[in-house]
């Protein structure tokens, strides 16, 4: 079902034609560019400075390798992210794909990050090709979940998410274990344009050269794909070929930006939109004016960046990219909530039980035997160990709170995604999409900056503090359209970008924090005290005992808007309070063990894959699975590579990741 | 055309559940896609609702459900201002069956049909005997006792159409609308459907209004028929003042044939030179 | 009581060496034993010719500070890897691993009943519960000023007191006065000023160590110029584009790391002409050193010390 949501009157919402706004942007960065560089050699001085470069002085070395490459690079990877983003948008028939929506960035990344720690010599000779693998299976993975062009915009989105967590995570364990790799991954993860050479400008123009060559002789057949699958078909196109090649030179353009200078968000995403509101509405001028667009839009930020050093260097291009364009995404899009009703992702269970409850208490047994697991079987120096009562202070001691708040967050989290899934409708929302758990992490980050010898108070008054703040940002921000799902998803989405842009940058940056930051990201119990333990284990008590107060508008929300608000329900205040409970349980859960909430995507599948559809039981078996997925994912991290320790939210995201992607690959 | 006879019109109060509608319009993307409308519909009668495609009949009828804002212009419903109910009030007044029924993944339909008790209970409510009776009666009533415990998204499509109409019936409202009801049936299922909503409007004596695309069904299940044409209002009365060629004409922009049956109804067949070239864009 | 986990398991589980030498000893007497001596630099529990000292080390610095002494911890955190970067502790190799320095893992650290434990403000969030196990020295050597050399000496002298029996006094006299013989050998006119850095596998990036950072501390010891004096961050380093190094006129590029990682970025940089035109490069300037810790302490201190000297005192001294 292609949706388009893009507004009606594209051309009357820019009054500007593109070729203003490129000429406009592309001046404004000249003159940013010009002096700059007159500062380095005055004006008069250019020629003998570029022909005399090797022989001369440091300004003219520098103004040579260093700044104009620099100008350069800007412009090609703009130019390259406008025209990929161009055609990932056309062929998908999806507004909001762009390289990083689509885990393309991420997975150029992993699989430069995995060469680097483990073959560096693939990087020798085929950068790029380790980086094009990588982009290519992450992507296809996400097509698969997303099941490609019939799926809606949203979906896509999510899907994304779902696999850039996953990726995220593995390459969360590669660089955890090998920090001495952590700040040269991380600088080059956020984005860096700084140029030593010609180098990376003369890796990317032929490539992008030869992109734009194929994709304008694919115009015709790529404009007849606004038709939809079945229209081109008719019209005598056979799409088989066709998309394949637009999406193949698309990926592997953008896993070349990838592969020169890392990661620049978002560039993608907006090029190509605000190529159309400016009124390029066929395809060949979009296909013309939006890398002319995405060249002149990465020259001018990264020359804003160079006007504000901060310290001793400067933001990171792609963070700031991701800063701008994050809330682009939710000016841009207001057509949204006008699309049609909220897609339905679902897996309807292949069965259905007809006593639920009989397999909620085999859940709370498999529960009990994983407690009993985490808090009596552990390992020591001699090799295993099985406390026995006598132990109990042991046990208490180092193993009691990490089981109670893995307990704790794993039901939070389950209830939680049980409650956005079905209110969304859709089975790929999980906790984080309401921004809560980034807020909290947003939190977190400042704290590390402001205060770097923090005590764990001061953590959890931060995280609190910021993701009741990113809770009433995002209720604000999604009030007027009764909290719609997409709202709320795009909302989340576009703060979860910037998130995790500053946090790569503050990593990179390396202050004495960034090894907790990365840890306390990835889901580790190891700092969790008794008090927060307790703490989070009453929330998870009174939200398992409120949830009975949800669970009519959970039946009833699945329905759709149309029909729950013909049944009665008071739509905005229901998903209001869906809402602010969700953000509550998924605050409490994020400062015990962090942002990372794949449990909540997870754990409600999971339910409805033993059949249990009614939202009650649904609910508490979320929370049972979730528990357990959490307590046995602290457990085994004790003990998989003892005495080191995988992070509990890190380790169910490496094996529950790959598992999620499976089922939403097989679901008929 | 008048419709409301009552006494209390003056008042502008019917008296039986009605619905009252004063120069409601409705604008998207700065295109008036409905009205300026004013018609007043009472009960307990079956009204239908004609017109050509995109003539406005979904956006007039989610506006009566409320599920849509009308841009300009009033409605009351029983004599109150439609924004002013509680939407639980509201639900047990008027039930509203969309064109397209949503998807429901994994729901059993005697789950589905006890949905219609929410305006009811509600969020926290116990569900009682006299949910449960209703939700029986419900379900004889539609005829859809066979697949009960079967999941609602294997059904066929028609036996789908029904059990939505069952969930209308058990949540016990004063008044039904139904966006295109039949539109998935064969023709002994859309006879059996239109029967049951006139048996049901007769004996609850309530009021329904039905959106249907064919008139001869129309003619002969509704006690009147209110025609719309781009969005606005173009006949309202009993099926013989509207079973005529000359308002079939109006109405879809084609010659039209109309024969009286033998037994006082109406069938009206397309001329066999009728083109459609007239027919409305 | 750890004792009671091995207990309660097989018995071929738990080592019987590991319950022999973890029963005897409570926590209760140790602390005994602590309060009653006077407390040096912290609460070091110092308690002549008592049973054998059971020390953990959570931090480099401290493991080659107590190594180095002579003082063998039974267990530090990452292991491996540290012995590979000192291989000279490899006779003396601590027994166990207590896994990543960032998160040491704590039900090891109880079940090995150390009398005391060596760390630094790096786990200052499980400070608490590393009380409740045993003493704890919470070492503060780093941390961006510049009198680190210093605080590495002070809290090698205070492991020597905490261990009379064990520590040996005389190799910390060796090594100070390696260091106070170092102390100013070379001087800022008549030998370049140094720029340390560390270089990016992909040969963009290099962290560059300031005057706040151990290696500039040390280098500023032996009275070089350091020559990035631009602020850097709370660990004293920083990471900028190489061109950034350009404008570095006349100084000695010290390319620390000699590694896999080092080789293949200045294999990349061979042909980079801005890497050419750095005044460093192109005066030949440019050395390659074994890596330095970036939290080091005393014995790497004395290490660098020497290899800057030795790599200066070997030529002639600039005819200024
Ligand atoms: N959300 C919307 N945005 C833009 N136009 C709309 C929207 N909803 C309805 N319309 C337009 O309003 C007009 C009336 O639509 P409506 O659905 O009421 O027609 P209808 O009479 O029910 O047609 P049909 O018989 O095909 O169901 C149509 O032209 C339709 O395109
Ligand atoms: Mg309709």
């Amino acid at each position: 079902m292609p949706v388009n949501i893009l507004p009606t009157r594209n051309d009357r919402v820019l009054r500007v034609s593109p070729g203003l706004l490129v000429l406009s942007m592309a001046g404004l960065a000249l003159l940013f560019s010009v002096r700059l560089l007159t500062g380095l050699v005055p004006i008069a001085e250019w020629p003998d400075a570029i022909w005399a470069a090797d022989g001369g002085d440091v300004p003219s070395l520098l103004f040579v390798y260093s700044h104009l490459p620099r100008i350069a690079i800007s412009i090609l990877a703009g130019a390259a992210l406008g025209l990929a983003g161009t055609l990932l948008q056309q062929v998908l028939r999806n507004p909001l794909a762009e390289p990083t929506t689509l885990g393309i960035s991420t997975g150029a990344q992993l699989a430069l990050v995995i060469a680097l720690l483990w073959q560096p010599w693939l990087l020798d000779h085929g950068r790029e090709t380790v980086a094009i693998a990588g982009a290519l299976l992450a992507a296809a993975a996400v097509f698969a979940v997303a099941r490609s062009g019939q799926s809606s915009p949203l979906s896509l989105v999510m899907a994304g998410l779902v696999v850039n967590m996953t990726l995220g995570a593995i390459s969360g364990v590669a660089v955890l274990y090998n920090h001495e790799y952590l700040s040269e991954l991380f600088v080059w993860q956020s984005g860096r344009l700084e140029q030593s050479g010609w180098s990376q400008v003369l890796f990317l123009a032929p490539r992008l050269v030869c992109a734009f060559i194929v994709s304008l002789l694919l115009t015709r057949p790529l404009a007849l794909m606004e038709l939809g699958d079945e229209g081109a078909q008719s019209l005598g196109l056979r799409m088989a070929g066709f998309r394949p090649v637009a999406l193949l030179v698309a990926v592997a353009l953008s896993a070349s930006v990838v592969a020169a200078v890392g990661v620049i968000a978002f560039v993608g995403l907006a090029v190509p939109t605000l190529v159309s509101l400016a009124g390029a509405r066929r395809l060949k001028e979009r296909l013309l004016w939006a890398p002319a667009f995405g060249g002149s839009l990465l020259w001018l930020a990264d020359q804003l960046v160079q006007q504000v050093a901060i310290g001793n260097t400067t933001l990171p291009t792609g963070v700031a990219t991701a800063l701008l364009g994050a809330p682009l995404l939710l000016v841009l899009l207001p057509g949204l909530r006008n699309a049609a009703a909220p897609p339905a992702v679902s897996f309807a269970a292949a069965r259905r039980l007809d006593r639920p409850w009989l397999a909620v208490s085999m859940g709370l047994a498999v529960l009990g035997l994983a407690l009993l697991g985490a808090l009596a079987v552990g390992k020591t120096m001699g090799g295993w160990t099985v406390a026995g009562v006598d132990a109990a202070d042991f046990v208490a001691r180092w193993r009691g709170a990490r089981v109670l708040a893995a307990l704790s967050a794993g039901t939070l989290l389950g209830l939680a995604g049980t409650m956005i899934q079905r209110m969304t409708g859709n089975a790929l929302a999980s906790p984080e999409i309401l921004g809560i758990s980034s807020g909290a992490s947003l939190g977190a980050i400042a704290l590390t900056v402001v205060l770097p010898g923090f005590g764990l108070a001061s953590l959890t008054a931060a995280t609190t503090a910021s993701a009741g703040l990113s809770l009433i940002i995002m209720l604000a921000v999604s009030r007027t359209t009764e909290f719609s799902p997409q709202r709320l998803i795009l909302a989340g989405v576009a703060l979860g970008t910037i998130v995790a842009a500053l946090s790569e940058m503050l990593i990179a940056t390396g202050g004495s924090s960034r090894t907790f930051l990365l840890s306390w990201m990835s889901g580790s119990t190891y700092r969790v005290t008794w008090d927060t333990a307790i703490a989070a284990a009453c929330i998870a008590t009174v939200s398992l005992f409120a949830s009975p107060l949800f669970a009519r508008w959970l039946d009833v929300l699945p329905l759709g808007e149309s029909s729950a608000r013909s049944l009665g329900m008071n739509i905005g205040q229901a998903r209001g309070c869906i809402a602010v409970a969700c953000a509550l349980m998924t605050a409490g859960a994020t400062i015990v063990i962090g942002p990372l909430s794949f449990v909540g995507l997870v754990a409600p599948h999971l339910a409805r894959a033993v059949g249990i559809s009614r939202a009650l039981p649904h609910l508490v078996a979320a929370a049972i699975a979730g528990s357990t997925i959490m307590v046995l994912a602290d457990w085994l991290g004790r003990l998989l590579i003892f005495p080191w320790q995988i992070p509990a939210g890190l380790l169910a995201a490496l094996v529950g990741g790959p598992y999620f992607l499976v089922l939403m690959w097989r679901r008929a | 055309m008048t419709v409301c006879l009552s006494v209390r019109e003056a008042s502008g109060v019917c008296a039986a559940p009605c619905f009252k509608v004063e120069g409601v319009s409705c604008l998207v993307g700065g295109r008036q896609i409905l009205g300026p409308v004013s018609l007043a519909l009472k009960g307990p009668q079956v009204h239908g609702l004609i017109g050509h495609n995109g003539s406005g009949k979904s956006t007039l009828l989610k506006i009566l459900a409320r599920q849509q804002r009308p841009s300009h212009g009033s409605i009351l419903y029983d004599g109150v201002a439609l924004d002013r109910l509680d939407s639980r009030i509201f639900a047990r007044k008027v039930a509203y069956l969309p064109q397209q029924t949503p998807f429901a993944p994994g729901l059993l339909v005697k789950e589905l049909v006890a949905f219609g008790r929410y305006p009811w209970h509600g969020a926290l409510g116990r569900f009682g005997s006299d949910d449960r009776r209703k939700v029986d009666e419900a379900i004889e009533m539609t005829g859809i006792t066979a697949f009960v415990n079967r999941a609602v998204d294997t059904l066929s499509g028609g036996e789908r159409q029904r059990c939505w109409l069952a969930m209308l019936v058990a949540q016990d409202a004063d008044c039904l609308l139904l966006d295109e009801p039949i539109a998935a049936l064969d023709i002994a299922h859309q006879i059996e459907v239109l029967s049951l909503v006139r048996r049901l409007a007769k004996a609850r004596s309530i009021s329904v209004v039905v959106v249907l695309h064919d008139i001869n069904m129309a003619a002969r299940f509704c006690d009147e028929i209110v025609a719309l044409h781009s969005g606005k209002l173009l006949a309202q009365g009993g099926p013989s003042e509207i079973m005529t060629p000359d308002s079939l004409r109006r109405i879809y922009g084609i010659d039209m044939e109309v024969f009286r049956q033998p037994g006082g109804g109406f069938a009206a067949l397309p001329e066999p030179g009728a083109s459609g070239q007239g027919a409305p864009r | 009581m750890p004792g009671d986990l091995c207990a309660k398991g097989s018995p071929d589980l738990c080592s019987r060496k590991d319950r022999a030498t973890v029963l005897p000893i409570t926590r209760r007497t140790l602390l005994r034993a602590a309060s009653l001596i006077p407390l040096v630099a912290g609460d070091v529990a110092a308690q002549p010719n008592a049973v054998p000292a059971r020390v953990v080390a959570l931090d480099w610095a401290s493991s080659e500070t107590l190594l180095s002494l002579g003082v063998a911890p039974i267990a530090i955190t990452e292991r491996d890897r540290f012995l590979s970067a000192n291989p000279a502790f490899a006779a003396r190799a601590p027994i166990h691993d207590l896994g990543a320095p960032w998160e040491p893992n704590l039900e090891l650290i109880d079940a090995l009943a150390p009398s005391i434990i060596y760390t630094s403000s790096y786990t200052k969030m499980v400070e608490p519960q590393l009380r409740r196990i045993s003493n704890v020295v919470v070492t503060d050597l780093h941390g961006g000023r510049r009198d680190q050399l210093a605080r590495c000496a002070g809290f090698a002298r205070t492991v020597v007191t905490a261990f009379p029996g064990l520590a040996d006094g005389s190799l910390l006299a060796a090594m100070e006065q390696t260091l106070a013989r170092n102390r100013a050998v070379l001087s800022a006119p008549r030998h370049p000023p140094v720029l340390c850095v560390y270089l990016h596998s992909n040969g963009r990036f290099a962290n560059v160590f300031g005057l706040n950072s151990f290696a500039g501390n040390v280098v500023a010891h032996v009275g070089l110029a350091n020559a990035w004096a631009a602020p850097t961050n709370s660990n004293g380093f920083d990471y900028v584009g190489i061109e950034k190094l350009a404008a570095i006129a006349s100084a000695r590029m010290l390319v620390l790391g000699d590694g896999a990682k080092t080789e293949r970025a200045l294999k990349t940089l061979k042909t980079s002409a801005l890497w050419n035109a750095i005044p460093a490069v192109k005066a030949g300037e440019v050395r390659l050193f074994p890596d330095v810790a970036m939290y080091g302490a005393l014995p790497t201190a004395v290490r660098f010390s020497q290899m800057l000297v030795d790599e200066f005192a070997r030529e002639k001294p600039d005819a200024g």
